[in-house]
């Protein structure tokens, strides 16, 4: 569903991402794994459309079409979703309303009916129910004076209710305390189904403890260095990434 | 010939030609007056003859101004708690071309209608409208009486592209008594407005301004903390665009022990509009203990309009806790691709982002039906 070909990325004139490739099929979960710099977060800001980064080289295809030729809102509403390491904060938007207005104009999109106040409401319990989320989060403004936790879980939330096609978890993990990440992790795994992919990325291995991955990626100097299934999450766990270096020598040239 | 008689004779009565040349001789502001620098070009010329009215005269309240209780005017309803008089205010006449337009209307003899708000009232309701071309001079003084708690709302709507409106209102709030004033200014002429509240001892005042759609609108507010423990609240959401021009001045003075004042004024700019903002907490001395705050946050949202803001402190007094601060800036990029990541269209995301920057004002509105109104129309005015 995803196939991302020898992408080149750069930022300010600044050469991110050198070549990456990776193919994503409908049901799996690919994690992203890497140190620091390594380009891990360009790459879910490129694949939802943030301006400021200059693809340079190669393609992106997602269900067939060109990905990095739509608007941020068009990829949405074709089922992308970003989890972000940094939700934002935005005072005085309400968050329901700002989920309901997102989920119609996906809907919209799609050609398919607007759901009105009582039936967003009926949705939104079930999904906070199932991620045991307090409700109180949906009265306040979005992100607005939550703890790294709660932005966590309302990124959870926001994708448990636009159920997108492909979602992308940046750093989910980053800033959690072990219930938190159980938490996270239950959303995602409840959302895997044949239909969807997922792509991981993380610092640590310890997401990938409760969510299983079918691949894992190790990122390097903006490309793939090695890619294997997910007992490479143990053995990176195990040796560091210096390890990576020391296996390909050249790689990071 | 009762008060109301006496404006209406007098807004269809030529001005007095020596006053208005008087004013002339001294000068109207020039953008070397320091508070009319951003101004005084963008009031164009101006037209002193009286409102042209097509047909008859008119008859009250299509004149200029309505005094609403629940919805009745209010020389209908004697049992209001509300009195109407006349009422003459001396004192010198204000100096400089600053205030040419209040020495005008003094000059000119404006007749000052005198509300005397004695006990709570249902929300009242002062209508101002001008829809025919020429001048019109309002002068209004509203006097609440001790202990008594009113909400005035102010609506200022209509306009004549060739109108010149010259309101000057006065409020004095006695001791323990509190208004909570929402003013709407909709007029879609040329306003020069001037507002002076006092406030005795214990008194509050609760005031939110929203202000859109005026080609030319200048409003002097100058709030004077004159009582021990006085407190004034002050809200303002300007939204500006095409090549609207807006000006407020507020001028807070602290002159007594201990008194209180928090002002938070937001304003938006888009396409060639411009607005400017002064805010001036004086202080004087000894008026220790005081506490006044004073912060002014502005959107921008075309590389053409103007937004032009002066928080000023000027403190004589001791052991007071005053602050003061300004931000002008753009939609958050973060923000907006946030929104749109998750499917809102980019003209959509920029009018919330838009709209719930102006929030914390419209918060401040108790009314639900008047908030949401203003909201939409807020909203409306950011899509346009």
């Amino acid at each position: 569903m995803l196939e991302i070909e020898n992408l080149h990325v750069s930022v300010a004139g600044k050469a991110i991402l050198k070549g990456l490739s990776l193919a994503i099929r409908p049901g799996e979960v690919h994690a992203i794994m890497g140190p620091n710099g390594a380009g891990k977060s360009t790459l879910g800001h490129v694949l939802a459309g943030r301006e400021g980064y200059d693809v340079t080289q190669g393609s992106v295809r997602y269900l067939g079409e060109d990905l990095l030729s739509l608007a941020p809102e068009e990829r949405a509403a074709k089922g992308v979703f970003l989890a972000f390491q940094y939700p934002v904060e935005i005072p005085g938007v309400n968050n329901t309303y700002f989920l309901r207005t997102a989920l119609n104009a996906q809907r919209k999109a799609r050609g398919e009916n607007e759901l009105d106040a009582m039936q967003f409401l009926k949705l939104t319990r079930e999904k906070l129910k199932v991620l045991s989320i307090s409700d109180e989060l949906l009265h306040r403004a979005v992100n607005e004076g939550f703890s790294g936790g709660e932005k966590k879980r309302n990124e959870i939330f926001q994708m448990a209710v636009l159920e997108p096609r492909l979602a992308i978890l940046d750093e989910t993990d980053s800033g959690l305390d072990i219930d938190a990440l159980k938490t996270v992790a239950e959303g995602v795994n409840r959302l895997r189904s044949p239909e969807r992919g997922f792509l991981v990325i993380t610092h640590y291995q310890r997401l990938l403890d409760y969510i299983v991955p079918d691949v894992v990626h190790v990122l390097a100097d903006g490309r793939i260095v090695e890619s294997g299934d997910k007992s490479l999450a143990l053995t990176l766990e195990e040796h560091g990434y210096a390890w990576i270096k020391e296996r390909k020598p050249g790689a990071a040239a | 010939m009762s008060v109301m008689d006496a404006v209406r004779a007098h807004l269809t009565a030529p001005i007095n030609r020596e006053s208005a040349e008087q004013v002339m001789g001294t000068g109207l502001p020039h953008a070397k007056t320091e508070s009319w620098r951003y101004s005084a070009r963008a009031l164009g010329d101006l037209d002193f003859t009286p409102p042209h009215f097509e047909g008859d005269a008119p008859s009250w309240p299509a004149a200029a101004c309505d005094v609403l209780v629940a919805g009745e005017q209010l020389t209908c309803l004697p049992s209001t708690g509300v009195s109407v008089s006349a009422a003459t205010i001396g004192g010198e006449l204000p100096a400089g071309e600053a205030q040419s337009f209040a020495r005008l209307m003094l000059a000119d003899g404006t007749p000052c209608v005198r509300l005397r708000i004695e006990r709570a009232t249902t929300p009242l309701r002062l209508s101002l409208h001008s829809p025919h071309s020429g001048y019109h001079a309002l002068r209004l003084l509203i006097d609440v009486a001790p202990g008594v708690n009113v909400h005035l709302i102010e609506d200022l709507h209509g306009g004549h592209p060739a109108g010149i409106v010259n309101r000057w209102v006065d409020l004095r709030i006695a001791a323990g008594a509190s208004v909570q004033w929402l003013r709407w200014q909709r007029h879609a002429a040329r306003s020069v407005q001037r507002t002076d509240v006092a406030l005795s001892t214990e008194a509050r005042l609760s005031y939110t301004a929203v202000e859109c759609d005026a080609r030319f609108a200048r409003h002097d507010l100058n709030v004077r903390l004159e009582g021990q423990g006085a407190n004034a609240m002050i809200d303002g959401l300007v939204v500006v665009n095409g090549r609207q021009h807006h000006d407020t001045q507020l001028a807070l003075r602290h002159s007594v022990l201990g008194a209180h004042s928090r002002t938070r004024w937001r304003m938006i700019a888009s396409d060639r509009a411009r607005s400017v903002f002064s805010g001036l907490i004086h202080v004087a001395p000894g008026a220790d203990c005081s506490e006044a705050h004073l912060k002014t946050a502005n959107l921008l949202l075309s590389p053409h309009a103007e937004i032009d803001t002066k928080p000023e402190l000027v403190i004589e007094a001791d052991e007071v806790v005053c602050s003061h601060g300004a931000t002008v800036g753009q939609l958050d990029d973060k923000a907006l691709f946030y929104l749109r990541s998750r499917g809102v269209s980019e003209p959509e995301a920029r009018r919330m982002l838009t709209v719930a920057f102006g929030g914390d004002v419209l918060s401040s509105v108790s009314d639900v039906a008047v908030r949401e109104t203003m909201a939409a129309v807020v909203a409306a005015k950011v899509a346009q």
